[in-house]
């Protein structure tokens, strides 16, 4: 019954498509469509027949401009067709992409080959083609020594299925075209970077604009097809120095939207440099931190990205099947793990919060799968991993988050991650109950951590399960009330499930990160949200630092 | 092409094409810029605990580019932009001992760790004057600072070594002034040439045995801008422009199948016209087709082998003409580091190298021959040494090695052939004694008589040989199986040969390789032919063997040559199997 609906489906589409889709589209969805069901049916005589296909064409727009120190640095635009091809061999339950201990499972080795931007159907055919041959012959030497690593050894932890059955996805949209003025924003950046070069100590100063439309073409063997566009408006403003003492300090600012007219105006942008320049200056002459053990506030979006990096990899699903992965999380399905009035969503559906643009939105991920809201921890107690349509044990199907940029194969990935409490308090209460709780720790003042650019986290079993996150602004807060003073050369260090249940209590802000997250399956949009939160103990450590003085001479 | 193409393919989302090509700065004020910012770095770079810089460099290569590929009548990409680059090297101590020629793992390897920039920088596009300068001069403070390290490291490691080596680290040099800017800057349609591009990639359509194929253009307008301490300054234009066509196939049993076409030259107008063009794709195509068709060698071939155009610059180029170049032993703190490649002829100055009807010239400061434009043409060297003609091997013997101002043993000063900052050859020029020159039907003879000496039923002539950059560059991106990077030593995979029998009658041969062709394999030239060849090719940087290297323009003119003995074997490894299913440009529908 479900077959017959999905053909109905099909066939309005088709005809929707008939009338919107430029030929060039057109062409190419029939060539990938024509070649996919050619390798299945001819194939199948084959010792080892391929049981999936899937092509996904990124077709790639982007554009854009950067202006460093007042001139622009580069200024451009470009557009190219990659072609990536998931090709299975084998069954569901054990297949080439089998990860065995020696590492079959490549990331590096994804099939990927460049499409031409136009051409008629047989040269789109010819080359799609001769990227599937190539795939193939790689896909039955992969499965070949899958089963003989697998005859070698012991039976494994996880014997769930290398690849899960889901329902085909049938959502056409046509390739939108946005006209992007690329003379516009370097005007703009060639009046608002005036500042960078009136402050002379700084060393590098960077405002981009850049824009990206993946027009994304998926189809496989199951029946899904895909076209949906991807696009993205991105500023960035890079600011560093050096301290005195050699140590190198940066900030930067990503503005994103969903469309050229949801970026800041020219104003906002002349504020936002005045505003960054300012506090890169007064962190270059804020003094070292000391070594701290005590409560310190995360603030919105310093604790989005300290649970984007301490949390969200590690529920990343594929994860928990690495026999090489620690798998912190695998044993607390359904336990406790945060305070019961958190939950943590991962919620790739929306598009916004409270006004602010989210860059972890899709409709589909590159699995052809929905995009699908997956509360992963409700009321304190752990539910869900983010999964891909690679299974783990009790988790079965993707639920919409197997990611990836061009030339690499999905892996679960992050989207739009929300940190959401229902013990909310103003923001000054908050932070009076940090100053109470260093009260009663006898302690001189607690931090206040502003912004963090990121981590590193341990997964693996043979190091210790720390975390490494990695502050710019901290600020230390007196009990005696002195003025809060900003000081530099932290790292907060810890482990996650001892630094959860620290967590005693949020405040009623909201804090978003929007961002790029690198990882085995290439760089993916992200966001992450979340209120300020208080840990009543928290650990910093001394920053690595360069031993490089500043320039000797000034700057002619 | 040149290094650009895998930089293009790895970043291509942040491929970023310019569109303003006209300079908003004079070429005087870009040397002003220079000239101010050094000169403060001489006079009051320091710190006090360190030594001072003895001598300061600075280059800035302005480039413009445009770049297309093309398959099967449709662009796959097309890019034009511009990149400025600048590159500030500083030395501390004095000529004779500094902190180069020392191999430090420490530094060399991790720069920017704490992402700070290093010598080597982009400039703004847009740059002026002043934006120049701060680029110099945060430049200046990187390389300074490691050029104190790493002397201080040098002495450390000399004060606990009984070292041989006393060559100096750096010849001095008179200055020199040299300023090109008279030149007519080519103009050109990028349009119509993308548009030329996809017409010509429309020929492999009628040649559907052919698995895929490429067309490629590349056109760069570089202006280079020098200036030393020792007063030596330059400004010198660098254009090249590059044409590449390419297939491959698999025979029936698997084996891929190369072939391609190449034209390079300096400006655009001087490549050969469409007509031409065409003409040598048909004829890439036909030729596919006919080596699909060959079989390959029964047994391993070890007889007399004429090597014709093409085929004989490749076999110069890639086996013996590195070998000319000056190679300076690092030192390290484990000791003089040994030269991993072409070191064969490191201590032979004075030796025979070649018969004694052969002599090498090196000729950068000749433009073209017999019409044919030379790219590794130049006035100046990249140090600002002004290029000379000289002859290298002079009747068999070796004279000198190709050298810079890093100082050899049997070489102390340079004779200007340093090309992107290590010794490189420009133009090579291969001249017989005329009485060992002869006909192609009188060469082909000469082998059909040694071949009966030696009671073998067929002799071979290769006609065509690998090019190094375009196996590296177009194949991976065209094969139809998995690319496998890197070559076995001594050997040289042919594209083209012939089995030649007693009847003069010519077979084409399929799948075989060169084996064990080395230096010495070139004293056993027995004759050479009367037209010489010019082969113009994007060869291989050969610098240190722990930095990676790029490529850059190159002549060689050469005659056919024959030789004496030289091995040619059947490819024998596992092919992968041939398509599974029939290129959908074979279908009917």
């Amino acid at each position: 019954m479900k077959k017959a609906i999905l053909a109905i489906f099909f066939l309005f589409f088709w005809g929707f498509l008939e009338t919107t889709f430029s030929q060039s589209e057109q062409t190419l969805i029939n060539s990938l469509k024509k070649e996919l069901s050619r390798f299945i049916e001819n194939l199948k005589s084959q010792q080892y027949p391929p049981y999936y296909i899937s092509y996904q064409v990124f077709d790639v727009e982007s554009a854009g401009v950067t202006n460093s120190f007042g001139r622009t640095f580069s200024k451009g635009s470009s557009r190219f067709r990659f072609l990536d091809i998931d090709l299975r061999v084998g069954d569901y339950q054990l297949d080439n992409t089998h990860q065995t201990e020696r590492g079959s499972f490549s990331f590096s080795s994804f099939q990927s080959s460049r499409l031409p931007l136009n051409g008629d159907e047989k040269s789109i055919r010819s080359a799609i083609w001769n990227a599937t041959e190539k795939a193939y012959k790689e896909a039955a030497k992969q499965y070949q020594n899958v089963l003989s690593s697998k005859a070698l050894k012991v039976k494994e932890e996880d014997t769930s299925a290398d690849f899960s059955r889901e329902e085909p996805s049938i959502y056409f949209e046509p390739r939108a075209q946005y006209k992007v003025d690329l003379n516009k924003w370097e005007a703009i950046f060639n009046r608002v970077s005036k500042i960078f070069r009136e402050n002379k100590w700084l060393l590098e100063g960077r405002i981009s604009f850049s824009y990206n439309n993946y027009y994304e073409i998926f189809v496989n063997s199951e029946g899904s097809e895909i076209a949906q566009n991807d696009p993205r408006f991105w500023i960035s403003i890079y600011v560093r120095t050096k301290a005195d003492d050699g140590m190198v300090l940066y900030l930067y600012k990503n503005f994103f939207g969903f469309s050229e007219s949801e970026l800041p105006s020219e104003d906002s942008l002349k504020n936002a440099l005045t505003e960054i320049i300012q506090k890169l200056k007064k962190l270059r002459d804020a003094p070292l931190a000391e070594t701290y053990s005590g409560p310190a506030i995360l603030k919105g979006e310093a604790s989005g990205v300290f649970f984007h990096e301490i949390f969200g990899h590690r529920v990343e699903g594929h994860r928990q099947k690495d026999p090489r992965s620690a798998q912190t999380f695998k044993s607390y399905l359904n336990k406790k793990i945060l305070p019961e009035f958190m939950n943590v969503v991962f919620d790739p559906t929306i598009k916004e919060i409270n006004g602010f643009k989210l860059s972890g939105y899709y409709k589909y991920d590159d699995e052809g799968v929905k995009a699908q809201r997956v509360v992963s921890v409700d009321s304190g107690v752990f539910k869900n991993f983010i999964m891909s349509r690679s299974p783990i044990e009790k988790f079965p199907k993707s639920n919409g988050h197997g990611r990836k940029n061009y030339g690499y194969r999905a892996v679960a990935r992050q989207s739009n991650l929300i940190v959401e409490s229902t013990k909310k308090v103003p923001f000054s209460t908050l932070r009076k109950m940090m100053i109470d709780e260093c009260k009663k720790q006898g302690l001189e003042y607690g931090l206040i951590f502003e912004t963090v650019e990121g981590g590193f986290t341990f997964t693996g079993r043979t190091i210790p399960n720390a975390f490494n996150v990695l502050p710019i602004v901290v600020y230390k807060v007196y009990v005696d009330g002195r003025p809060d003073e900003m000081v530099r050369g932290v790292d907060l260090i810890g482990t996650p499930l001892t630094t959860f249940s620290n967590i005693t209590a949020t405040a009623d802000d909201l804090g978003v990160f929007n961002g790029t997250c690198g990882a085995e399956s290439g760089g993916v949009p992200v966001a992450a949200v979340s209120p300020s939160i208080l840990v009543s103990k928290i650990e910093v450590q001394k920053k690595e630092k360069s031993e490089e003085k500043p320039p000797i001479l000034p700057s002619p | 092409m040149k290094q650009f193409r895998c930089l293009s393919i790895l970043v291509l989302l942040f491929l970023i094409v310019i569109t303003k090509n006209t300079f908003g700065i004079s070429h005087y004020e870009i040397l002003q810029a220079m000239r101010d910012e050094l000169k403060r770095s001489m006079d009051s770079l320091f710190i006090e605990t360190l030594q001072k810089p003895y001598y300061i460099e600075y280059s800035l290569k302005v480039s413009n580019y445009y770049q297309a590929n093309s398959f099967l009548g449709s662009l796959t990409d097309s890019s034009q932009g511009k990149k400025v680059n600048l590159n500030v090297k500083v030395r501390v101590g004095d000529y004779k001992l500094d902190n180069t020629n020392f191999l430090d793992f420490s530094f060399s390897f991790f720069l920017g760790g704490f992402d700070e920039s290093g010598s080597s920088r982009n400039v703004p596009v847009d740059f002026d004057y002043f934006s120049l300068r701060r680029e110099f001069w945060l430049a200046t403070d990187f390389a300074y600072k490691n050029a104190a390290k790493t002397y201080s490291k040098k002495i450390s490691v000399l004060k606990n070594r009984v070292i041989k080596d006393t060559i100096p680290d750096f010849a001095y040099s008179k200055p020199n002034k040299f300023i090109d800017t008279n030149v007519n800057i080519p103009t050109f349609d990028f349009v119509k040439v993308c548009k030329m591009l996809e017409e010509l990639s429309k020929i492999f359509l009628n040649y559907p045995i052919i698995n895929s194929s490429i067309v490629s253009f590349e056109h760069f307008q570089d202006w280079e801008y020098f200036v030393n301490s020792e007063g030596t300054e330059y400004i010198k234009p660098v254009f090249f422009t590059g044409f590449e066509a390419a297939g491959t196939l698999q025979t029936s049993d698997g084996m891929p199948i190369n072939d391609f076409y190449s034209a390079y030259s300096t400006v655009p107008n001087k490549l050969p016209e469409k007509d031409s063009l065409e003409k040598a794709i048909v004829s890439l195509c036909e030729n596919l087709v006919k080596i699909q068709k060959a079989k390959t060698l029964e047994d391993s071939y070890s007889g007399p082998v004429l090597f014709t155009e093409q085929a004989a610059g490749e076999l110069f180029a890639q086996v013996f003409i590195p070998n000319l170049l000056a190679q300076r032993s690092l030192l390290s703190e484990q000791g003089t580091q040994q030269l991993s490649r072409y070191t064969a002829f490191q201590t032979k100055i004075g030796g025979r190298v070649l018969p004694e009807f052969l002599s090498i010239y090196s000729v950068p400061l000749k433009s073209d021959f017999n019409g044919v434009p030379l790219l590794g043409y130049f006035k100046v060297d990249d140090e600002g040494t002004p290029a000379e003609n000289i002859p290298v091997v002079q009747n068999g013997y070796l004279k000198t090695l190709l050298s810079n101002r890093t100082p050899i043993k049997r070489i102390l000063s340079s004779n200007a052939n340093d090309r992107e900052g290590s010794p490189m050859f420009g133009n090579i020029e291969i001249v017989p004694d005329r009485k060992y020159s002869k006909s192609f039907n009188e060469l082909k003879q000469k082998m059909m008589q040694l071949c009966k000496q030696r009671d073998l039923p067929f002799g071979i002539i290769v006609k065509k040989i690998m090019n190094q950059n375009l196996y590296s560059t177009i194949f991976p991106v065209i094969s139809p199986v998995e690319y496998k990077f890197g070559r076995e030593q001594n050997i040289l995979n042919v594209v083209e040969a012939y089995k030649v029998y007693p009847d003069g009658r010519e077979e084409v041969i399929r799948g075989v390789e060169l084996k064990g062709i080395t230096t010495q394999s070139f004293k056993d030239i027995i004759l050479v032919g009367n037209r010489p060849y010019v082969l113009n090719i994007l060869a291989p940087l050969v610098s240190s063997s722990f930095s990676s290297g790029g490529y850059i323009g190159a002549s060689v003119i050469v005659p056919d040559i024959l030789i004496e003995d030289a091995e040619l074997r059947p490819i024998e490894v596992d092919f992968p199997k041939p398509p599974f299913l029939e290129n959908p440009l074979l279908m009917k529908n």
